[in-house]
């Protein structure tokens, strides 16, 4: 749209005879502004991935009392159940303890822990009560004394689960119902009435014994095996539903048969849920929390985003649906579900992942909103919004403006320029 | 025509009663007792305060409506029994609930509560009158048990009562046939088990009395229910705020419009070329910056005399004696919207200068366009008379977006800034739990959105003859 490559319409001659996808690659690198953008995205990644190696308040290594310790890493195992609390360090306070040999990680400070001494907003370039510059705030502290730069690093890992989070929910739901409403339209689903009859009160006994009066008196600790049974439940009513249904129509065959208007089901749900503000929705949707923590707060913007995912693979579907290849499928008596899966699916999916760009960036950025309000953060949820609203607390503290929102706004940035390099390595015609 | 128009309409009333139905069940599942919330003005004691008394807490439910059934019929099974939204306090239901899911006889479990609950107000009243280390362990000893539903935690409790008031010469005299009762009655729930009914469908009709019905009537005589921190109808809350946050909200999109037309309409005409390349990568910039982050650095940057920058006045909407004069008033009331008016409109700007320069590009390829130059008319006029009227048609689409902006648009901004519109009104409502605010906001957006696209289409249908009316 607004960068040209000069490179492609060069390297597109050169890739006379390169497969689909091969070519949307090229296109999609050959554009300079997105290469950059995908540099960062990967050096988001990294920062996420890597966030506890690169800020954390215990050492990387550590030898005391002659023994080596690597303290995150014994964390990691202590999490995966591989390695006995009891013969790590435990918690100490880090920096008071006599090492004999140390590594620090890069930066020696824990997002949520404060720094005592230097309480109360210290600035990057004021004088700050540290050892060494090597345990210097080199984006300053809060008000309480908490490493700024520690802080961004870990918001990185969190505006990451946002995007994984809320947006695989969001897919999920989108593509599911997206292919259901695209495929089957409004007149591919007939059914005899029998077999309606039937599965209707299997999907409606399973639902009542399978979830519904288990679900009254539920303890906490019974969810898990409530979803399995509930599960297993309704799978053998509807298989029962379907049973009797075939032995119905063995017995008296109904020639007429209904048509079930899934295309317009679904397309009024996302009517609906597109008319609600997704803001307010998300707001209202925090109600429910019980125990506050910022990854409820990303499943229900998963569960408020999927509409726009939805409407773009509907209408990629039934494309698709048209083409001969498809039509050749139906020929060969290939059921609907391999047709959908293997067929329809791989070849409507890639518009989708401009949608996911774009939905990602929304997701950070809405998240982001709610934690700058404040809503549905637990204790230890350090994350970018959050900083950025405790600037409002000192107007001295330029830093704690500046960085968390950069953050903020390089991220998203990233993700919509991807977004805008799909778009245009998708749509050929667009370069003109 | 006619006929288009009532169709559309009906499916918006369809709409709207989905929506009701969602808020309506996120609101039955929000987190909390609302009469707690409203008993303890919103903040959060962590369950039941044992400081309530069963009166205080029965009139403030009452008041609520909340001792009546949820909706119109229940389906449960058969066990529970149909009245027990009735149970005080809503902690109190889901121990009932399990209670009955472990033995399934309501009414073996409902004496023995009853007797508990006797039981414990005797024990108070007792230890109004004797201080004794005994009388405390026993009552000590109920409270553990009246929060416990599992055999293996009540049994080892009541063994423990039992023998408190065995042992105990006044606990004897005072409780010894209460207590003979109630281990009566909880040894007749474990021998009368009866599960029998627990997965057996039961139906109940409640009628139109119901919290359901009441909340769609309270929305609709525009009362919206009524606040839990303030107990007054919610309208009467949001009646200010939302004159506020219409007046912010216009001012910005009439600045936004000003300003995102010439821009949309001249990058259209120079399309390609170096302005139109630099202003979309600017508002392409612009429209991945988040707005609350422009207004923090708004408001630490040009608010205070931090940077030597302080040009506009911080926060709210000023104070104003009511004598002063109409230009004054007006006057502060502009100085304060300044900041976040403009912040507001550079939220939108680069969406609209986008739809304008898409729609005018459009236009300007237009075989009409060609004739109007081939005519000779002036480029402005061909621009503007020609080409731009017919640029605003799609644009039209751009309502069923405004609508709902103008009243819930400017949230962060209203609580950045201090403006007590309806965001700043909803933000504080969700931190003091006063939940039918924020669903009396969702239901007013929604409103809003649906009466957006209404307006959209059969503007459109009226507009463009292509549309047909199906």
């Amino acid at each position: 749209m607004f960068w040209r490559s000069k490179k492609l319409s060069k390297k597109l001659t050169q890739g006379q005879g390169l497969s689909y996808g091969k070519i949307v690659i090229q296109r999609f690198r050959g554009n300079r502004i997105t290469r950059w953008a995908l540099r960062l995205f990967y050096g988001l990644v990294f920062v996420g991935v890597c966030s506890d190696f690169i800020a954390n308040e215990k050492p990387l290594y550590c030898k005391i009392e002659s023994r080596t310790h690597f303290p995150i890493i014994e964390d990691y195992l202590v999490w995966l159940k591989l390695k006995d609390p009891m013969t790590t360090l435990g918690r100490p306070q880090w920096k008071r303890l006599e090492y004999e040999r140390v590594i620090w990680a890069p930066i020696p400070y824990a997002a949520y822990r404060p720094d005592r001494n230097n309480m109360g907003y210290v600035g990057p370039f004021e004088k700050q009560k540290v050892e060494s510059n090597r345990f210097r705030h080199w984006l300053g502290t809060d008000r309480v004394g908490r490493d700024l730069l520690a802080g961004l690093i870990a918001g990185t890992r969190i505006a990451l689960a946002v995007g994984i989070i809320a947006m695989g929910l969001a897919s999920l739901i989108g593509i599911f119902l997206g292919l259901l409403a695209g495929y089957f339209g409004d007149d591919r689903i007939q059914s005899s009435w029998w077999r309606l009859l039937f599965m209707g009160m299997g999907a409606l006994a399973g639902w009542y014994w399978g979830f519904f009066s288990s679900s009254f008196g539920l303890g906490d600790g019974q969810v898990m095996a409530y979803f399995f049974k509930g599960t297993a439940i309704l799978a053998f009513a509807l298989m029962l539903g379907y049973g009797l249904a075939l032995l119905a129509e063995q017995w008296l065959p109904t020639k007429k048969k209904v048509r079930i208007p899934l295309d317009l089901i679904i397309m009024r749900l996302v009517e609906i849920v597109d008319a609600m503000p997704a803001i307010l929705l998300i707001l209202a949707g925090t109600s429910v929390i019980k125990k506050p923590s910022i990854y409820n707060v990303m499943i229900i913007i998963g569960l408020v985003s999927w509409t726009t995912i939805t409407r773009f693979v509907r209408a990629e579907v039934m494309r698709v649906r048209q083409q001969d290849f498809i039509q050749a499928t139906q020929a060969l008596g290939f059921s609907d579900i391999r047709i959908l899966l293997r067929h329809v699916l791989p070849n409507s999916l890639s518009p989708v992942l401009i949608v996911i760009a774009f939905g990602i960036a929304g997701a950070i950025l809405a998240e982001a909103t709610i934690s700058f309000l404040g809503i549905g953060l637990d204790e230890e949820d350090i994350t970018w919004g959050y900083l950025l609203n405790q600037a409002r607390g000192r107007s001295a503290a330029w830093w704690m403006a500046i960085f968390p929102g950069l953050a903020i706004f390089l991220t998203v940035t990233i993700f919509n320029l991807i977004g805008e390099g799909l778009t245009k390595a998708l749509n050929p015609k667009l370069d003109d | 025509m006619l006929q288009y128009i009532l169709k559309r309409l009906l499916l918006s009333i369809f709409t709207l009663w989905v929506i009701s139905l969602i808020a309506f069940g996120i609101s039955q599942s929000a987190a909390g007792d609302p009469v707690e919330i409203s008993l303890n003005k919103g903040e959060d004691t962590g369950g039941y305060s044992d400081v309530l008394s069963q009166e205080a807490y029965k009139n403030t439910a009452r008041s609520f409506g909340l001792d009546k059934p949820s909706f119109y019929f229940s389906l449960a099974p058969a066990a529970y029994p149909d009245t027990l939204y009735r149970i005080f306090p809503k902690s109190n239901r889901q121990l009932v609930r399990q209670w009955i899911r472990q033995y399934g006889n309501w009414d073996d479990i409902s004496v023995f509560l009853q007797q508990g609950q006797a039981l414990e107000r005797k024990i108070n009243s007792v230890a109004n009158r004797y201080t004794a280390d005994s009388l405390i362990q026993l009552r000590n000893t109920y409270r553990r048990l009246k929060f416990e539903y599992q055999e293996d935690k009540t049994a080892p409790l009541m063994n423990r009562m039992t023998g408190l008031v065995s042992q105990d010469s006044l606990l004897q005299a005072h409780f010894a046939g209460d207590m003979a009762s109630l281990r009566q009655s909880y040894e007749a729930i474990q021998e009368k088990q009866d599960r029998s009914k627990l997965h057996l469908p039961s139906f109940s009709w409640y009628g139109f009395d119901n919290q359901y019905h009441n909340w769609v009537k309270s929305m609709l005589s525009g009362e919206m229910g009524i606040s839990y921190v303030e107990k007054r109808p919610v309208s009467k809350k949001l009646n200010e705020a939302i004159w506020i946050t219409i007046q912010m909200n216009l001012l910005a999109l009439l600045l936004a419009f000003v300003l995102a037309i010439p821009i949309g309409v001249y990058a259209a005409r120079k399309r390609g070329q170096s302005f139109d390349r630099t202003t979309t990568l600017l508002l392409f910039f612009l429209y991945s910056i988040p707005t609350f982050w422009i207004a923090t650095m708004a408001l630490i940057f040009l608010t205070t005399n931090e940077y030597g920058l302080d040009l506009f006045p911080s926060l709210g909407l000023g104070t104003v004696s009511d004598e002063a004069s109409f230009w004054t008033k007006l006057g502060t009331r502009l100085r304060h919207l300044i900041l976040p008016v403009l912040c507001i409109a550079i939220g939108g700007l680069a969406f609209i200068v986008r739809q304008v320069r898409a729609s005018m590009q459009d236009v300007l390829q237009q075989d009409y366009i060609r004739t109007a130059r081939a005519k000779g008319l002036s480029e402005k006029k061909v621009i503007w008379r020609h080409g731009f009227r017919n640029a605003l048609f799609p644009l039209i689409t751009l309502i069923a977006n405004i609508l709902p902006a103008l009243v819930t648009g400017s949230i962060v901004i209203e609580r950045i800034f201090n403006i007590p519109g309806m965001g700043f009104v909803t933000i504080d409502a969700i931190f003091q739990r006063d939940w039918p605010v924020v669903y009396a906001v969702l239901m007013i957006g929604a409103v809003l959105t649906v009466i957006g696209i209404l307006l959209t289409d059969i503007l459109y249908a009226i507009t463009d003859p292509r549309v047909k009316f199906k």
